[in-house]
């Protein structure tokens, strides 16, 4: 039988850090992470599952994508940077408007891109994790990852 | 980068879509944020193996699933308001009631709190003491010992008791206010922590019966502050003793408490009997003596500094006649403040061999001043002293170059972003970005004091510091065991200068005890008119990395004139003033 509380321990932290990555506003990514159990916790009691990182991780990407794409562009400020950060300035506030334009980017991509996308280089997976995160072939992994990588390098170039 | 060997060349990104995702990769997610959404998530569903009905998952508000601590904390606000408030409401529509209840030796509720769990409350007005249990979590006051105790059943091993003092604002705050009663009956012990803020909506009363007993019933409505949803405590009361026998609190159709009362003869004489284990480890958290006239002092430098405008210049360079990369002028006057971006003019290259630096035959500070008067300003925080705001810049897109001046993005329109509410009213509200106030750099607010998640202690001859300082230091108490998160604070304050903070270390997990990471040093303090000092200089020690991989230093450099006019509508939040 399947420790729901260990699942939710062992895996929440991840699902908040992959929606607060793709979303960059905690509040959202707080949203994300009780949607993404709400539907998990229905899922559990009506069917066995195999792979709880990877449906969870599945949820997060999706979830946090179809928020990104509902939001209303705007460059939201995140509560948690405000504090006792101290890196310069200049280098923060780059470093913000930079990270909100990829935002905004990502959400202008297909949905399998710009899940592939942040799985990879946000959250560190392999293909072959993807793969099986989304539910699709090595193959396809790679090529959604190419097209997404040359797809927001244009993107980027516009806006910055 | 990648922790997997799959991670070829043509993975790796190129300029700015690396940098980008390096900047999204960066943000760090805070430990109690990061327990918190875990918290909630568990919250969604108990599964039970005896209990067969219910399974559906429940979505909570964000109200009933506040952090932890957040709880108990309002466990400690809670218990203190009902200990003030017996003594404080002879005039309430409830004063019969309550005027029955401080006669009696104690009072006894047990029932369900927030989140469906167990919970019991003792209250002794005659002895003022009073308890709470939420769970295995227990909280006991004693008033006339002005304690707290908390006890936080995190895990086996892990628990301990916090010992901490009741602090006499904390006592003023709950004092005389029907709406602290509300606190604990009226099912808002969370918002009890922002005091003031209750407002009682609307109350009725009627007689009713529930079988051969029969009850007065107070329906009380209350809110706690403007956009809140109220409260609904339903009160019954035995006509004949005029002493409370249950309660019900719901937010919505949502039930928050509900409770069953009883007058014992006999209550718990200390927190033991509450049932924390007796071989508990105990952490007192009082403030030493020593610490007593530091906090004194630095609440004095942020309260009472001289009202100014600022010029912060922000470089890679001490020197006074250098450029600047990133330059603020701040504007302050009692409890108020405003942060604006200074721009620099389109004839002058901010960043190169043509930056503006002050010529050799100018005083600095005078010219750092006068470009603060005559450079275009961009609001960036404004606070009245109740809110503090802060404008989010709203570019043109597709991105371009601002005509008017092409060292700039254009920014089509500014979005005011609420991100700090004082409440209280607050006389001591403090600006969310403390390295551009001056005063606050040097008499800061120790974060997490008092709470029992820190420890603060002074070392009154520290082996490291500039020379004649005390070392105060804030630290977690269980910090997160991943490296580079925050841990704590040092403080090196100067009894020969008030206590003006020299230099602070915002220290982070796993970092070695040597580490200067982290590091802020005030290299030049001066003396405002009404004898309170400010930074001139302050080094951030190698806080910038550089594109060739090295670390190097930044420094703050600070320009005040005591002698401006300061009008308060520099201060107001809905009207923050148009783009220059």
């Amino acid at each position: 039988m399947t420790d729901w509380d260990a699942v939710v321990r062992e895996n929440g932290p991840a699902v908040l850090r992959i929606a607060y990555r793709i979303l960059g506003v905690v509040a959202d990514a707080e949203d994300v992470t009780q949607e993404v159990f709400c539907e998990a916790w229905q899922m559990h009691l009506s069917q066995t599952v195999v792979n709880w990182p990877g449906l969870l991780r599945r949820m997060a990407v999706l979830r946090a994508l179809d928020k990104l794409r509902r939001r209303r562009p705007s460059s939201q400020l995140s509560e948690i940077h405000l504090g006792h950060e101290r890196d310069g300035p200049a280098q923060v506030a780059m470093a913000r408007e930079l990270a909100a334009q990829l935002r905004d980017c990502i959400g202008q991509l297909p949905q399998q891109q710009a899940a592939v996308f942040s799985l990879f280089y946000f959250e560190h997976l392999s293909r072959e994790e993807i793969a099986a995160t989304v539910e699709t072939s090595v193959g396809a992994v790679s090529t959604a990852l190419s097209k997404a990588r040359r797809t927001l390098k244009t993107l980027l170039c516009e806006v910055l | 980068m990648n922790k997997n060997d799959t991670f070829n060349d043509g993975d790796r990104l190129e300029s700015p879509l690396r940098e980008a995702v390096d900047s999204v990769c960066a943000d760090s997610i805070p430990d109690e944020v990061i327990e918190s959404a875990v918290t909630r998530a568990l919250q969604l569903a108990t599964p039970s193996t005896c209990c067969e009905e219910s399974t559906q998952p429940q979505r909570r508000s964000r109200y009933l699933t506040t952090r932890r601590w957040a709880i108990l904390a309002a466990c400690v606000a809670t218990v203190l308001a009902v200990a003030v408030f017996w003594d404080n409401s002879t005039n309430s529509v409830l004063a019969d009631v309550f005027k029955e209840v401080a006669k009696q030796t104690w009072m006894h509720a047990t029932g369900k709190g927030p989140n469906d769990i167990d919970i019991e409350i003792w209250f002794s007005p005659k002895d003022g003491i009073v308890a709470t249990r939420q769970g295995k979590d227990v909280v006991y006051v004693n008033v006339p010992q002005e304690t707290i105790e908390v006890y936080e059943n995190v895990k086996e091993g892990t628990s301990y008791l916090a010992r901490l003092p009741i602090e006499s604002k904390q006592k003023k705050l709950f004092a005389s206010q029907e709406q602290r009663f509300q606190a604990l009956f009226f099912g808002d012990p969370i918002k009890s922590l922002q005091a003031g803020s209750h407002e009682i909506a609307s109350h009725t009363k009627k007689t009713v019966r529930e079988g051969d007993a029969t009850f007065i019933e107070y329906r009380l409505t209350s809110k706690a502050q403007r956009d809140a949803k109220p409260v609904v405590t339903v009160l019954r009361v035995d006509p004949q003793t005029k002493l409370p026998v249950s309660w019900k609190s719901m937010v919505g159709d949502m039930q928050i408490y509900s409770c069953r009362v009883e007058y014992p003869t006999h209550g718990p004489q200390s927190v033991y009997a509450m049932g924390v284990p007796k071989n508990v480890k105990v952490v007192d958290q009082a403030l030493s003596d020593d610490m007593k006239p530091i906090l004194a002092a630095w609440k004095t430098g942020r309260t009472r500094f001289d009202s100014y405008r600022a010029v912060v210049v922000e470089s890679y360079s001490a020197d006074h006649r250098a450029g600047g990369w990133l330059i603020y002028q701040v504007w302050r006057k009692g409890t108020k403040w405003r942060i604006e971006r200074l721009r620099t003019p389109p004839d002058i290259k901010s960043f190169g061999n043509k930056e503006d630096v002050v010529p050799a035959d100018a005083d600095p500070k005078t010219w750092w001043l006068a470009r603060g008067q005559k450079w275009e300003k961009m609001p960036l925080v404004v606070s009245d002293g109740t809110v503090e705001i802060k404008l989010n810049y709203i570019f043109a897109k597709p991105r371009r170059k601002d005509p008017n001046n092409p060292h700039f993005m254009l920014i089509e329109s500014m979005k005011p972003e609420r991100m700090n509410t004082f409440r209280g009213p607050s006389d001591d509200p403090q600006p969310r970005e403390i390295g551009l106030t001056p005063n606050i750099e040097v008499y800061p607010a120790l974060s997490g004091r008092g709470g029992w998640h820190y420890q603060t202690t002074v070392d009154p001859r520290p082996t490291s510091g500039p020379e004649g300082t005390v070392l105060v230091e804030n630290l977690k108490r269980n910090p997160s065991e991943s490296p580079g998160r925050p841990c704590g604070t040092r403080y090196w304050a100067d009894p020969a200068r008030g206590y003006a903070v020299r230099q602070v270390q915002y220290l982070k997990t796993g970092q070695a005890e040597d580490s200067k990471q982290g590091l802020v040093e005030m290299q030049q303090l001066a003396l405002s008119p009404n004898g309170l000092w400010y930074p001139v200089v302050v080094r951030h020690v190698k806080n910038v990395h550089n594109n060739d991989g090295n670390v190097s230093d930044s420094y703050s450099r600070y320009y005040l004139d005591f002698e401006a006019d300061i009008p308060d509508t520099m201060f107001d939040v809905n009207e923050w003033g148009p783009i220059e």
